[in-house]
């Protein structure tokens, strides 16, 4: 199943990332969590940690310093609290 | 009449005047680069986490939070964020007027109406008016870091808990551009109105850790960042202010210099002229 979702990442700095994506794997608060599309509503605070998601064939990752993240069904946010740096 | 010395000292100075403000608006249009940049990245972040909060709320509202409690209240607090300094146009005293009218208006609605400034002249403002100030932080606006958003939010918790501040208002400057700022006038805490409640629809939502820490954090976040935009929309705009005022001041020097420049050629040529009517007169005489 290749559903796609909206990912944003938004920092105070400004919009990290604003994608199409397939999946999503991030700190959350009791542990990683992964999201495809479709996922149930939920909100959850993030760790410091790495985000990572897929697009198409493409496996990207930022690290993130934590935040708040919202999950919806066709739309994940991801709020981070500091500037973050790209890692690969 | 001046004379020529006189018109010549009035132009230097004149002159150095005018150096000032052109390099003020220098420095003021450097620095509104680097704020209005700020304002544009902070803007996305405060948008994502408002519209997370109006879709929670409708799910959390029984929840006993304190920053949602609604309803009338005989005491209120106005945050007046000015700047730290003047020559900036309007940008000060429209606040001021601002504060004073919501202040006349609203004195029968409470008992008590209290201030918090931010920025030098508000504080000077107030104390000078003999209002009541429950804080003040000047100089926080020359870098509207996002660690003065969290003890200003921090004090005014700790008021709102104690009861002294069940109702607060915003008062600044937003940023729209380079040259216009529009006063705002904004509640900031509790966080609802009773009118806006809203329905709920959908799903609720799944919380991690659990409801009440994630939705604390969120509200404490959401407060904090709408505190640190605010700072940064009035550092920006008063940047813009006085870019603005400055801008005009060397341009109505300007004229002066060459309204002044006119006067002493004419003085001068009028001297010359005196000069040579005394000369030819001499020379008439001793024919």
């Amino acid at each position: 199943m290749a559903g796609k979702f909206l990912l944003k990442i938004v920092s105070p700095q400004g919009v990290q990332v604003n994608e199409e994506v397939e999946s999503v794997t991030a700190p959350g608060a009791l542990g990683e969590f992964g999201v495809l599309v479709g996922h149930t509503p939920f909100l959850t605070t993030l760790r410091a940690g790495v985000v990572s998601y897929t697009v198409g064939a493409e496996k990207k990752s930022i690290r993130v310093p934590g935040g708040i993240a919202e999950v919806r069904a066709r739309e994940a946010i991801l709020l981070i609290t500091q500037s973050v740096k790209m890692v690969f | 009449m001046a004379t020529l010395r006189d018109i010549r000292k009035r132009i230097r100075s004149v002159n150095n005047t005018q150096k000032i403000t052109k390099a003020m608006k220098m420095v003021a249009a450097a620095k509104l680069r680097r704020a209005s940049q700020a304002v544009e990245q902070a803007r996305p972040y405060l948008r994502e986490l408002e519209g997370i909060v109006h879709r929670v709320l409708p799910f959390v509202e029984e929840a006993p939070w304190p920053w949602l409690r609604d309803g009338e209240a005989s005491r209120a607090v106005v945050i007046l964020v000015t700047a730290d300094r003047g020559l900036c146009g309007a940008f000060n005293g429209n606040l001021f007027r601002k504060a004073m009218i919501w202040r006349a208006e609203n004195e029968g609605r409470y008992e008590k109406i209290e201030f918090l400034a931010v920025g030098r002249k508000g504080i000077d403002f107030l104390k000078r008016r003999d209002l009541s100030l429950l804080g003040q932080y000047p100089g926080l606006l020359a870098s509207p870091s996002r660690e003065w958003a969290k003890e200003v939010l921090d004090r005014l918790l700790e008021l709102y808990q104690g009861g002294e501040a069940p109702h607060v208002y915003l008062l600044y400057n937003e940023f729209v551009s380079a040259i216009t700022q529009r006063l705002q006038m904004k509640r900031f805490l509790p966080l609802l109105e009773s009118s806006a409640r809203t329905t709920v629809v959908g799903v609720d939502y799944l919380y991690e850790p659990d409801r009440r820490a994630v939705v604390q954090q969120l509200l404490h976040e959401y407060l904090e960042a709408q505190l640190h935009l605010v700072w940064l929309e009035s550092a920006a705009s008063e940047h813009g202010a006085r870019m603005t005022a400055m801008d005009s001041a060397t341009r109505n020097s300007g004229e002066m210099i060459s309204r002044l420049t006119l006067q002493m050629n004419r003085a001068r040529q009028a001297a010359i002229t005196r000069e040579l009517m005394d000369i030819v007169n001499g020379a008439e005489a001793l024919r």
